[in-house]
């Protein structure tokens, strides 16, 4: 029984997450510019870089900043492994932007939980932005419909619906414009 | 005079005789064939692996339709499909164990993969990230009691190596795997206590072991000369003071060890996180002595896989020495000819040996 029993419920504990954020997440809008890559286990997938995941030294919070200034061996970074952030966003016209990065949970408003690892730093001498990863980038499709997605985008904007909710993203739809 | 037998023949013996006498049997009026049969184990294995086989085809079959994200069938029918699915892979394999105990096994394979495909079912439902080293490692907490309960090596060797995958994670996204740290002496326990002491079992762990090791001194910026030279010396203890019940395993493993590191610090650049260019090259050459002369003591101890150790280190060097002086064509001839002697001396002493 148990050996059924705990397959069965990681699947289900597995779920509990995205279902709850889909249920009661805000939805907000992201802008985004796509890839097309595949994945040999998740299967086709686009690959989507946000405008969010770009954020200029200006946004970033003095903490994060006093933090990566501790990894800074002369004219180089030397950060190993992945710091957790926080963004806090809010609405510019139709989608929402960076409003600033920080290294404490901000205690109201809609933020994203992200990561900040060593490749952002190790091959840049001096970082003007800083690339965060909110574990968003993919969105599935059919096999074979990725590139016709990624000609779209090519020519548009692409923008992404996604439901937030306690800093975790779920994305919804991909559009676009 | 009394007839030399092995342990386990010795051990086979007095289980028969306990049987035979329980059965008041008269073994001077009597035909062995009337108690006795011969199993037929080449066509039980051909069996097994046949069953086996098309379990894994049909499971990377489940896998690859996930993959293709098939429009015509919501995700959430996939998944009442796969969960419901898994239940009866399972219920079928339980059924047939007594019945049919080698079909059983493989509907059991075919749950354990189709519980992985609805892994990534969900990941893909709801466009999570692709970080394929927490699904990895949810696949092997969800099968680990299945090889438990069927105390199935296979299963359990499927475990160890999701579990590598999911360390992986420490090199390759810089995340500390901490589970690992809790994961490693418990499959070690398990082994232990399930599996009987499996040897091959045994061999999967450690070498989940070591390169955890590894990694984690990387992870933690130890310098690689220490790192390495830690590990040649565990794995020459290992070697040398193996635990009792793990004598011949621990041996296998200290010499992998011991010889994968042993090899490394014949080269300079180790020395060279330490020491000034010159001083390293003086040291590794010490060292590779030093270690030559540990691997032929271990050749003469009658070690087969020290002649392999010797063949390595001998071509390491020649490689080394040879590459940049010697025409590339006479570099391969000569390089192919020594290595066609060490395997002729290989076999000639596995054949003295066995």
């Amino acid at each position: 029984m148990i050996t059924l029993s705990i397959p069965l419920l990681i699947l289900l504990a597995l779920l509990v997450k995205p279902i709850y954020t889909s249920l009661f997440g805000e939805q907000i809008t992201l802008k985004t510019v796509p890839v097309d890559p595949r994945d040999l286990f998740y299967g086709d997938y686009v690959y989507l870089d946000y405008e969010i995941s770009h954020v200029p030294l200006e946004y970033i919070s003095k903490d994060l900043l006093t933090l990566l200034n501790e990894y800074k061996l002369e004219e180089e970074y030397n950060f190993w492994g992945s710091q957790t952030v926080y963004t806090s966003l809010e609405k510019d016209g139709e989608v929402y932007a960076v409003k600033n990065v920080s290294l404490e949970k901000p205690e109201e408003g809609l933020y994203l939980k992200g990561k900040v690892d060593n490749h952002v730093l190790l091959y840049e001498n001096r970082p003007t932005s800083l690339y965060i990863d909110y574990d968003i980038n993919r969105f599935y499709l059919e096999e074979g419909t990725g590139k016709h997605l990624e000609e779209q985008a090519t020519s548009g904007q692409v923008q992404v619906g996604m439901k937030v909710k306690n800093g975790y993203g779920l994305i919804q739809d991909v559009t676009v414009k | 005079m009394k007839r030399q037998i092995t342990s386990a023949q010795k051990k086979f013996l007095q289980q028969e005789l306990r049987y035979l006498t329980s059965k008041h049997i008269d073994l001077a009026n009597s035909n062995l064939d009337d108690y006795y049969e011969v199993a037929d184990r080449r066509s039980n294995t051909t069996v097994q692996v046949v069953l086996s086989v098309g379990a894994v085809l049909i499971g990377i079959g489940f896998l690859l339709f996930i993959a293709s994200n098939w429009s015509a069938i919501s995700s959430y029918s996939k998944f009442f499909i796969i969960f419901i699915g898994v239940i009866a892979f399972y219920f079928a394999g339980w059924k047939t164990e007594a019945v049919l105990p080698k079909t059983s096994r493989a509907l059991y394979y075919l749950g354990a993969f189709l519980f992985g495909s609805g892994i990534f079912l969900i990941g893909q439902t709801f466009h999570l990230g692709g970080d394929v080293h927490n699904a990895f490692l949810f696949w092997a907490l969800g099968i680990f009691p299945l090889a438990v309960y069927l105390k199935d090596q296979a299963v359990m060797t499927a475990t160890i190596f999701f579990i590598f995958l999911n360390s992986t994670q420490l090199l390759l996204v810089g995340e500390y795997t901490y589970f690992v740290l809790i994961a490693i002496p418990s499959l070690y326990l398990v082994n232990h206590v399930v599996f009987q002491k499996a040897k091959w079992i045994f061999v999967c762990i450690s070498g989940l072991f070591v390169f955890f090791t590894h990694c984690s001194f990387i992870f933690f910026e130890v310098n690689q000369f220490f790192n390495v030279l830690l590990l040649f010396v565990l794995g020459l203890v290992i070697y040398f003071r193996p635990f009792a019940d793990y004598k011949q395993s621990m041996k296998l493993v200290g010499q992998l060890m011991f010889g994968g590191y042993g090899i490394v610090l014949t080269f300079p650049f180790i020395w060279e996180r330490i020491f000034s260019n010159g001083t390293s090259g003086v040291l590794a050459i010490t060292f590779a002595v030093l270690f030559a002369s540990l691997i032929l003591w271990l050749v003469r101890e009658g070690s087969l896989f020290s002649i392999f150790l010797l063949c390595c280190v001998i071509f390491r060097f020649y490689a080394d020495i040879s590459y940049d002086f010697l025409p590339k064509s006479l570099f391969f001839i000569v390089g192919g000819l020594i290595l066609v002697v060490f395997g002729y001396w290989f076999e000639r002493s596995r054949r003295g040996v066995a």
